[in-house]
């Protein structure tokens, strides 16, 4: 029997899988500090080796309350002063959502030229992660569950139809210009990391077998990061570092009997990842302020959250430019680690003094 | 108010005074019949409605062995008595203690016979309506199942699946509902079988249900589910589905007067299991299965696909089709979407015509569809060729998932003004939005899209595929076993 | 029941939203009729003195053959906007099945060309290109018979090397691949008139972006046979005792071994083929298994000097390296290649190159 609102480790790390993927759907060589794109595989490596450690931190708040949420934590440790911890993770779920929406922005404006002026499809997306937001966290949920099915056939068909299109001198050797893409590769995975801040807030709402799905998980995003990787860089070559989207690029050249120009899985999928996203990270707004003002205020964050992502992403984040400049690695990294992070590992700290603290009064 | 006092209260020990209530309650309704008669010198009276009992049965089953009965005792009371426990040879007979109580035997079918001095009535089972045989349901044909389907009157229903489930655990539990019809419902589940939460809540939510008539089952749907696009309460014509249903530990409601027979909780998956699917084999059966799960998706997203593939992206449709589909549309005067929608609307309107036309003029309205639309319509050019197929295609998909047709209609409506006005990206949000609406409902707490998300693997058996009954047999899918179900387990029905 | 009335509420706001969302879309005027559209098929750009001309095949659904039309601008893409004023319609560019180029085009340097096929949005990058060799209008105005060659034909000849081993295929995405990667040079098939027909008459080699030279189609085979694309095609070679024998081959490769001995690259190639009998002029013998040994000897001379020869128009005279072989360096030798990249052109002339050549006959047909 499923307990009250909760949701399984399957569905959660679903949904993890699936908004971490748009961040490789992303990738080009101006984030990527470099044309190789093939060191990614490496960062990729690394990146999974940094997951098992710096999840540690909400792990254990999480083992130590595992009924309460860090915000519910933070309360209890910090008393009133917790509710600016809310404050900060609000913000830092819709600066990170703005930054994965002016991407998507970017590119339906540079790369697709839609015939529907940009700004209404965003809306669209927006409204319809409000109206997933407002349905609950059990709705975003089972939604991903489809999602998956949907994304892996297509995500499957398009790597099976390119498969005839790899070529091995495309190819370039690893590590070729040192090792400093590697590294910035291995911070750009972790600045788009959102996941650290969104699992202390998710692990009390999941049930299941929480450590063997995160494994799972992380290797499983580790190898689609290898595979797309080699792809891309197989299938393009050189031209791959001179892409604003190299995996959209690559999805053009797909093609299989009368299917051909497969380049609208790839958009599907990234549309339903940044849908699920958008969702998610509106409702943990929404709980974040419940937190402090109640559930009507909640709801009425999400709303506004809405507002403020549709506004931003269309104006001043509308251009490369305004994108490079609000979401700079110098800005997102710190941003992700410290939320992600940091806090947690301060909040462990300050509820184990605050035991102590009690343990001694209660002996006195 | 007033009156329902009096239905409540216990009967008077004078006939006169019982048969005055019964009359001001009948107010001379034509249908109501008194047979007045005497047991030795006290007055007796057998009430009914006529049409609803057979008069053999009350002549030759209770008058005649009541007026040749040697009944000795000399109160009303024991003279009652003694007739229902020596004189009578019918097996239904039921003691009533209150007017309501009678009235609803009445109402039911039953003979009332009443005596001077007594205060108790005997209720008899006389029933003798006349009522439709027992049919295929025509909604619901299969290849090798039975050929019977559930007909009108309550009783026979419930009989029917009892011949089906012969298990002393099979609970009928007996509601009046409706104000004005107080219409009976039954409520079937399998003890042992069902969670007695999703029984206690089907029982609050109907006995909450505020209605003044109940014609027909599907005026109990709203009060059952949440309310989405999808519905959550599944209709049945067939006493073997419901048979199997109830096994898998869901509640039946049947309700008198109508041959459909309501099944909760009912999941989004089972709309594409049928009957038939469990009579054949596994492989055919899989086959099936896969192909309504495409019809449905042809049914309600190729139209929104096609108009938005012609319309915003033609580069995903290879040339030589491009070049057909362009020369059909270059000749009509609509865009493509408007061409889309009108003929949609007016296939709705055939279909709706030739439900309701009478048969002898069926032939003339296929004739004028055809004619219209197929032919004249084409030729004019004013719809185009390929758009006219694709609406031909997804018609005909839609009756390969008929429990869904429904839905299926609205929502193709929906995604090709969606794909005709945003494209592809309109066509996904849409999806994504019906995806949602369907992902946050609950059929008693029991997950609507389970067990496709929270995946279940070991359910998977009856909707990827439909194993085979070695399988299927060894154990056997509860609905409230589903992945990600909240019912507590436990407690009587 | 509470629970339904909320969700009832916010499905309620949710359609009023989105129905604000598709009267805004409706608003916008988004919606191009297919008829509104130019098809376009085939692309030819030639150079001219104060721009380029360019010839486009438009498919029209009320015509079997491609519809030309001609159009002069500064750049390939103002040129294609006057064609748009010109006719009104909004240019297909994803069915694009070719481009030619203009044989000027590339004596001056194609990447003024292609940026807009990289670039624009629309334009795929599974494009087959073609050099001309005169000019591209010669090939879009060409008639055979009453119709205009379409662009789809020239396309399938191009392809068609896949078959016959004699065509190169190269698409908008190898030809950027070899121009901007490293240690390659780029080729692309050569279309001309013959005899009044359109045809593929070698390879265009180039160095950088500007065209050097012409591979013919045997030199052109071996160019698909070290790059590894060679799947068919015939053999004809002539023996005493048989006359002119004809082999298929069934499966041609090439292994590539680079190796630097003092600082100084070389390079082995083993080249082998699998073959059988197609044709002889004397079916007595055609089944004489002694013979076999002879037939894979002269193959095996033909091809090496064939090979030989290849390597020198291009190595040696051209410094052009269409093969790839640095980039193989690249990718085995990276130490050294990091050291010379820059100057891999001047090792070209002198690259020490070893050819070895294995043919086999496996039957005789």
């Amino acid at each position: 029997m499923n307990q009250t609102g909760k949701i399984s480790a399957g569905q959660l790390f679903t949904l993890a899988f699936l908004t971490r993927i748009i961040i490789m759907l992303t990738v080009d060589s101006r984030v990527a500090g470099g044309k190789n794109l093939q060191d990614l595989a490496l960062s990729a490596l690394c990146y999974l080796g940094l997951n098992l450690i710096l999840i540690l931190p909400a792990w254990f708040l999480h083992r130590r309350y595992p009924e309460l949420d860090l915000l519910e934590v933070s309360g209890y440790a910090f008393g009133k002063a917790g509710g600016v911890i809310a404050l900060v993770y609000a913000a830092y779920f819709l600066f990170i959502n703005g930054y994965f929406f002016s991407n998507f922005q970017l590119f339906m404006e540079n790369e697709i030229n839609t015939q529907v002026p940009v700004w209404v499809i965003s809306t669209a997306v927006l409204v319809v992660a409000a109206y997933g937001a407002f349905l609950g966290l059990e709705a975003i949920a089972r939604v991903s569950g489809f999602v998956l099915i949907l994304t892996a056939c297509g995500m499957i068909f398009l790597l099976v139809t390119l498969n005839q299109e790899l070529r091995a001198e495309n190819f370039t050797p690893l590590l070729y210009d040192g090792p400093g893409q590697t590294l910035q590769g291995t911070l750009l995975f972790l600045s788009r990391s959102s996941f650290y801040c969104v699992i202390p807030f998710l692990l009390p709402k999941t049930q299941g077998a929480l450590k063997c799905r995160y494994l799972f998980w992380n290797v499983g995003l580790c190898l689609f990061f290898i595979v797309m990787i080699v792809t891309v860089c197989g299938t393009l070559g050189p031209v791959a570092g001179f892409q604003n989207f190299p995996v959209y690029t690559m999805a053009a050249l797909a093609q299989s009997g009368p299917f051909q120009r497969l380049d609208a899985i790839y958009t599907g999928v990234w549309m339903m990842g940044l849908f699920l996203t958008t969702a998610l990270d509106l409702y943990l707004v929404s709980m974040c302020v419940s937190f402090l003002w109640g559930k009507i205020a909640g709801r009425v964050a999400i709303l506004t959250g809405a507002v403020l992502l549709a506004v931003g992403c269309n104006t001043f984040l509308a251009s490369g430019e305004g994108v490079a400049a609000v979401f700079g690695m110098e800005i997102v990294l710190p941003a992700t680690m410290v939320t992600g992070v940091l806090l947690p590992i301060v909040i462990l700290l300050a509820v184990k003094h605050k035991d102590k603290t009690t343990r001694k009064k209660e002996a006195q | 108010m007033q009156n329902k006092l009096q239905r409540e209260s216990p009967f008077s020990d004078s006939l006169l005074e019982n048969l005055v209530f019964f009359r001001q309650e009948f107010r001379d309704s034509i249908d109501f019949v008194q047979r007045e008669f005497k047991i030795g010198d006290t007055p007796a009276v057998i009430l009914s409605i006529e049409g609803l009992i057979d008069k053999r049965l009350i002549a030759q089953g209770i008058l005649k062995p009541i007026l040749d009965a040697p009944i000795l005792q000399l109160d009303g009371d024991g003279k009652l008595r003694y007739i229902r426990d020596h004189a009578l040879a019918t097996s239904d007979q039921i003691q009533v203690g209150n007017f309501a109580e009678a009235m609803d035997k009445l109402m039911s079918g039953f003979a009332v016979l009443a005596v001077d001095g007594c205060r108790f009535m005997i209720a008899f089972g006389v029933q003798g309506f006349s009522f439709r045989s027992i049919q295929e349901p025509s909604n619901e044909k299969a290849q090798r199942g039975s050929r019977e389907g559930f007909v009108e009157p309550l009783q026979i229903n419930i009989s029917m699946v009892r011949r089906r489930m012969k298990n002393p655990d099979l609970m009928f539990e007996r509601l009046i509902l409706g104000e004005k019809s107080q219409t009976a419902v039954a409520l079937c589940y399998l003890r042992g079988a069902v969670a007695p939460e999703i029984v206690q809540r089907i029982r609050t939510a109907l006995r909450d249900a505020q209605l003044d008539t109940v014609l027909a089952a599907g005026y109990l749907i709203p009060f059952l589910e949440q309310g989405g696009v999808f519905s959550s309460v599944g209709i049945s014509e067939r006493p073997d589905t419901v048979c199997g249903k109830v096994a898998e530990g869901r509640v039946a409601i049947l309700v008198d007067g109508t041959p459909n027979v309501l099944l909760v909780p009912y999941l989004f998956t089972e709309n594409f299991q049928s009957f038939d699917d469990y009579a054949h084999r596994p492989f055919y059966a899989t086959f099936t299965r896969w192909l309504k799960y495409l019809a449905f998706f042809i049914a309600t997203f190729l139209p929104g696909i096609f108009v938005a593939m012609v319309t915003f992206h033609p580069e995903l449709l290879p040339e030589p089709l491009l070049m057909k589909i362009s020369e059909a549309e270059a000749s009509t005067p609509f865009p493509l979407m408007a061409e889309a929608i009108v003929l949609h609307i007016m296939y709705e309107i055939m279909r709706e015509a030739g439900l309701r036309v009478p048969e002898t003029l069926s032939h003339a309205v296929s004739i004028v569809g055809a004619l219209v639309i197929g032919e004249t319509a084409v030729s004019a050019g004013l719809i185009g060729g390929p758009t006219l197929l694709v609406v031909a295609l997804t018609a005909i998909s839609g009756y390969v998932v008929p429990k869904l047709y429904e839905p299926i209609a609205v929502l193709r409506l929906v995604f090709i003004i969606a794909g005709g006005l945003l494209g592809l990206w309109g066509i996904l949000l849409g999806f994504m939005g019906v995806l949602l609406n369907i992902s946050s409902e609950s059929a008693y707490r029991v997950p609507f899209t389970a067990p496709i998300s929270p995946f279940g693997f070991r359910d998977m058996k009856d909707v990827l595929i439909r194993a085979s009954w070695k399988i299927l047999g060894k154990n056997p899918e509860m609905v409230q076993d589903m992945p990600g179900s909240r019912v507590k387990r436990g407690g009587r029905p | 029941m509470k629970g339904n009335k909320k969700r009832l509420i916010i499905t309620a706001i949710a359609v009023l939203a989105a129905f604000f969302i598709l009267a805004s879309a409706s608003a916008s005027g988004g919606q191009i009729q297919l008829d509104d559209r130019m098809l376009i098929q085939g692309i030819g750009i030639d150079q001219t003195e104060d721009g380029v001309l360019v010839s486009v095949h438009i498919s029209q659904h009320s015509q079997t053959e491609p519809v030309l039309e001609q159009v002069k601008g500064k750049t390939v893409l103002a040129a294609m906007d006057a064609l748009v004023q010109r006719s009104g319609k909004v240019p297909l560019y994803s069915h694009n099945l070719i481009v030619v180029l203009g044989k000027k085009c590339g004596e001056e340097g194609l990447k003024r060309y292609m940026d807009f096929f990289v670039r624009y949005y629309e334009a795929r990058p599974s494009v087959g290109m073609f050099l001309a060799q005169g000019t591209a209008e010669e090939i879009f105005t060409l008639k055979e018979g009453e119709e205009y060659v379409k662009p789809e034909e020239i396309a399938r000849m191009g392809q068609g090397g896949k078959t016959n081993g004699w065509t190169v295929y190269t698409r908008v995405i190898d030809f950027v691949n070899q121009l901007q990667g490293e240690g390659s040079s780029p080729y692309m098939p050569v279309v001309g008139v013959k005899d009044g027909v359109v045809a593929v008459t070698g390879t265009a080699i180039f160095q950088e972006d500007t065209y050097r030279t012409t591979l013919n189609p045997e030199e052109s085979r071996i160019l698909l046979l070290i790059t590894k694309r060679l799947t068919g095609g015939q053999l004809v070679t002539e023996l005493p005792k048989t006359g002119k024998v004809t082999a298929t081959i069934r499966q041609g490769s090439a292994q590539v071994r680079p190796s630097i001995e003092k600082n100084e690259p070389r390079l082995d190639i083993a080249i082998t083929c699998q073959t059988e009998i197609s044709s002889t002029e004397n079916m007595d013998l055609a089944a004489d298994e002694t013979l076999f040994p002879q037939l894979e000897q002269a193959l095996e001379s033909q091809l090496q000097a064939t090979t030989l020869e290849t390597l020198k128009k291009t190595l040696r005279e051209q410094q052009a390296d269409p093969f790839g072989f640095g980039r193989q360096i690249m990718q085995e030798q990276t130490a050294w290649w990091k050291q010379n990249r820059e100057n891999w052109t001047e090792w070209l002339a002198k690259l020490p190159v070893t050819v070895q050549v294995e043919v086999t006959v496996e039957s005789a047909g």
